[in-house]
């Protein structure tokens, strides 16, 4: 496809053609209107509009129509053989028209002069006839041995016309029967297309969609003119009238273009063509104005350029830019689409999200899958293509036509791409560690629940004290809590954990007159794993609910020392205390020793000289932070 | 103590929590409300001297049940009972204008004599309830609303509290009476309504309410 320089955006490309075109149409109707007497520029001169025939009229409508439809398709496709060939048949309509419309020239001419027109009028009439067959030999789909096909075409009619237009002996008329047969071949290339194409749904719809239009298109015309002389009959209708039937192709391809996606253009073929309209128009507005500035005074001049400046200029760029110019995304507005379509909770549509991110950057008119496995992204086709190479979940892409058609794509686009997609990856990445981040976490909460929540319950329900089952459910209450307030750390904060126990502790003293001393040596801003919180918070329980309820004691001494390997807990009373080997330890007890055991601890119980002493050790082990 | 109202979504808690106020406040008309909807029309129909309130109610937070008291402004005390006093709900609940909060799995004599504090005067506090009122503070500083700030008393309050001491011990340490270092902790309520109210909706996410 780069084989041919075409590196103007389409855009350019279809304003140049449509003012060639609107240039062309201009000129055959100035020299068509130009009077007998001579070339004049005034136009009070000129012949009135009626003077000339209407079917001339009809043959400049025709070929403007065909030709700017040709264009458009060209301008879209400028490397493609179909479209190369369906355009040249609106050049070829063109020329045909309006060699055509010379006859009707009222300036004088001399022989010569006709004799081009004529020239003009048969060869532009064969060409069309050679390239139709040669369109349907290969689309839309290519028949077999279509090159020899195409060749053998070219060759005999080529020279059929050559010989009849510049041979020995001239005969226009050999002209019309060159048509008739090349028609008698268009209709059977295309109903050789449309049987070639019946196992594909789609090329089966355009070989009959646009078969049908070139063979009642042409064919109106062959059967009421060319048909007829050739036969030696009087033509139908005249000539030029019989003309617009070739309408029926251009306006037919613009008609089926859409639905069968003819050329492989889309609705932005339209969009294309309507913002070259808009560019055609304005460019018109401003000959208008210059036109009308130029006739005007010298002072109005003055004033009517003010008038441009201050009015017209703003309003038509206003217009222009509401129409066509779109705001470039500023980074902020980037970093918030990349992260909308990367965040998309299915992989569809962080795809669908990736692509609009590109439509809305570039505005191309095509975004298609490319085969492309490169990890950089490359301006291709000088310009017209870039290529997206594929992420982690889209595959590779290729942007075609920046800016709806008007521009080209740059490196600095590819350097934008590649930004887009380390952008987007970082976002999934984060994501992705957000996500593990989240999961690592339900499982701690999960397993702290399981161990801790589970096992206090588990008790509670099998054991038959009331008192004691009340005691555990609210053991397992304030673990829950500790769960739910600290749920962003597997660790908890110590001083608040001991502040809570502390201010817990004297509630639950005060009613009994036992004074609380409670004596915290530790390292500010420390934290420490709930399984030691549990236990020494069972611990401190235990203690004063036996010191409550046994020991007559006035005050209840809580020591913890904190240190970065152990933690060491001394609780004691200056109550009755108990000759140890006449108590046996209470379930409450028990579980505590079994408990600090358990994290590899040491526990004791001493009540031998008055007073209640509980010491317990307990192992910071690789929790400690 | 003529009129109380108990909004409870858990028959039995809601039945121990009217055996409780009984027992606390005799010859007191108790009124019981099931979720906020009920708890809000009991509001709208009569003046209440006491409210118990629970959070997590089915139709909503019982926040809404607290702002409407404090907007009808008829000196109701209202008293959040929750389980899990998850520190974020209950400090909205006292930004939303609760005299105090208690813990409904404390033993029925300590959640009564607490509740009987509270009637008189004698707000209850929590160690982390109280870190997380400095916190508070700490992060949201306003210079435009003097009166929003805390006096470097009551910061002493809560550091004492919040490092596990009573009010009637912090009191002592401070060298204050059991009454002003109530109405330090009082008047920290009021000043946290102010401060949230002017950026409650920040706050609330912050605390997680908006989730």
């Amino acid at each position: 496809m780069a084989s041919l320089p075409f590196h103007i955006p389409p855009s350019i490309r279809l304003i140049a053609l449509s003012l060639i075109g609107v240039g062309l149409l201009v000129s055959i109707c100035f020299l068509v209107l130009q009077p007998a007497s001579g070339i004049t520029a005034s136009p009070s001169d000129w012949r009135g509009l009626s003077d000339v025939s209407g079917s001339s009229w009809v043959a400049i409508m025709t070929g403007f129509l065909a030709f700017m439809i040709s264009a458009w398709v060209w301008a879209l496709r400028p490397t493609d053989p179909p479209a190369i060939l369906f355009a040249s048949s609106g050049l070829m309509t063109l020329g045909f028209c309006y060699s055509a419309v010379g006859f009707e020239f009222a300036i004088p001419f001399a022989q010569t002069h006709f004799m081009a027109f004529a020239n003009t009028n048969a060869v532009t009439a064969s060409c069309f006839g050679i390239v139709m067959p040669c369109l349907f030999l290969i689309y839309p789909v290519r028949l077999p041995g279509w090159q020899y096909l195409t060749s053998t075409v070219v060759l005999i009619f080529g020279t059929w016309t050559l010989w009849s237009v510049f041979g020995p002996v001239q005969d226009f008329n050999a002209v019309q029967r060159v048509t008739t047969y090349e028609m008698v071949v268009i209709i059977a290339v295309v109903i050789w297309q449309v049987f070639a194409a019946r196992t594909d749904p789609r090329k089966h719809a355009i070989a009959l969609w646009l078969g049908s239009t070139t063979i009642v298109g042409s064919g109106a015309f062959i059967a009421t003119v060319a048909a007829p002389i050739t036969f030696g009959h009087d033509p139908l209708l005249t000539e030029k009238y019989a003309f617009a039937f070739f309408l029926i192709i251009y306006i037919g391809l613009a008609a089926g273009l859409l639905r069968f996606r003819l050329f492989d253009l889309g609705t932005w073929a339209y969009r294309l063509a309507f913002y070259v309209s808009a560019a055609i128009a304005f460019i018109l507005m401003d000959l208008a104005l210059v036109t009308f500035l130029a006739l005007d005074q010298g002072q109005a001049l003055g004033i009517s350029l003010l008038l441009v400046a201050i009015a017209y200029l703003p309003l038509r760029d206003l217009i222009w830019r509401a129409l066509v110019h779109r705001k470039p995304a500023s980074e902020e507005i980037m970093f918030q689409q990349v992260l909308d379509s990367a965040l998309q909770p299915s992989a569809s549509a962080r795809v669908e999200g990736w692509q609009n991110l590109l439509r809305q950057y570039f505005s191309p008119l095509e975004i298609v899958s490319a085969d492309y496995l490169s990890q950089e992204p490359s301006v291709r086709d000088e310009g017209l293509t870039l290529y997206i190479p594929p992420t982690s979940e889209a595959p590779s892409l290729s942007l075609r036509y920046r800016n709806e058609g008007q521009s080209l794509f740059s490196p600095k686009d590819a350097s934008l791409v590649s930004q887009l997609i380390r952008m987007s990856q970082y976002a999934r990445e984060s994501r992705g560690a957000y996500d593990r981040g989240v999961s690592e976490e339900r499982t701690r909460i999960a397993r702290d629940i399981h161990d801790n929540i589970g096992a206090q319950l588990m008790r509670a329900l099998h054991s038959p004290n009331k008192e004691r089952k009340d005691t555990m459910i609210r053991e397992t209450l304030a673990d829950l809590r500790d769960v739910i307030n600290n749920a962003q750390s597997e660790f908890l904060p110590l001083d608040e954990v001991f502040a809570n126990l502390r201010a817990e502790t004297a509630d639950r003293l005060e009613p009994h007159d036992i004074n609380l001393r409670w004596v915290l040596d530790s390292e500010p801003n420390d934290s420490i794993a709930p399984t030691l919180v549990h236990a020494i918070r069972s611990i401190i329980r235990e203690a004063a609910s036996n010191s409550i309820k046994h020991a007559s004691a006035s005050e209840l001494k809580v020591d913890l020392d904190v240190s970065p390997d152990e933690i060491g807990l001394l609780v004691s009373d200056n109550g009755d205390g108990f000759e140890p080997d006449k108590v046996t330890l209470g379930h409450g007890l028990a579980n505590m020793k079994a408990r600090v055991e358990s994290l590899g601890g040491t526990f004791s119980l001493d009540a031998s000289n008055g007073g209640a002493k509980l010491t317990a050790n307990l192992p910071r082990g690789d929790q400690s932070k | 103590m003529k009129r109380a109202l108990i909004v409870e979504d858990v028959a039995e808690t809601r039945e121990w929590l009217r055996e409780i106020t009984e027992k606390a406040f005799p010859n007191c008309e108790i009124h019981e409300s099931r979720n906020v909807r009920e708890g809000l029309f009991e509001v709208k129909r009569f003046d209440f001297d006491l409210a118990l309130i629970d959070l997590g109610l089915p139709d909503g937070n019982g926040t809404e049940i607290v702002m409407a008291l404090s907007k009808k402004g008829t000196g109701t005390v209202t008293v959040v009972a929750t389980v899990m006093g998850d520190d974020a709900s209950v400090l909205a609940a006292l930004s939303a204008g609760a005299s105090g909060y208690l813990l409904k799995d404390s033993p029925a004599e300590v959640f009564e004599r607490q509740l009987k504090q509270i009637e008189q005067g004698i707000p209850a506090l929590s160690p982390s309830i109280a870190r997380r009122i400095l916190e508070h503070f700490t992060t949201t500083f306003h210079t435009d609303e003097p009166d929003a700030n805390l006096t470097p008393r009551e910061r002493d309050v809560l550091g004492l509290i919040g490092r596990g001491l009573r009010n009637s011990d912090a009191a002592r340490s401070l060298g204050l009476s059991d009454s002003t270092v109530a109405s330090h902790i009082k008047s920290i309520y009021a000043k946290l309504g102010i401060s949230s109210r002017a950026e409650a909706a920040l706050e609330a996410a912050r605390l997680g309410l908006t989730k």
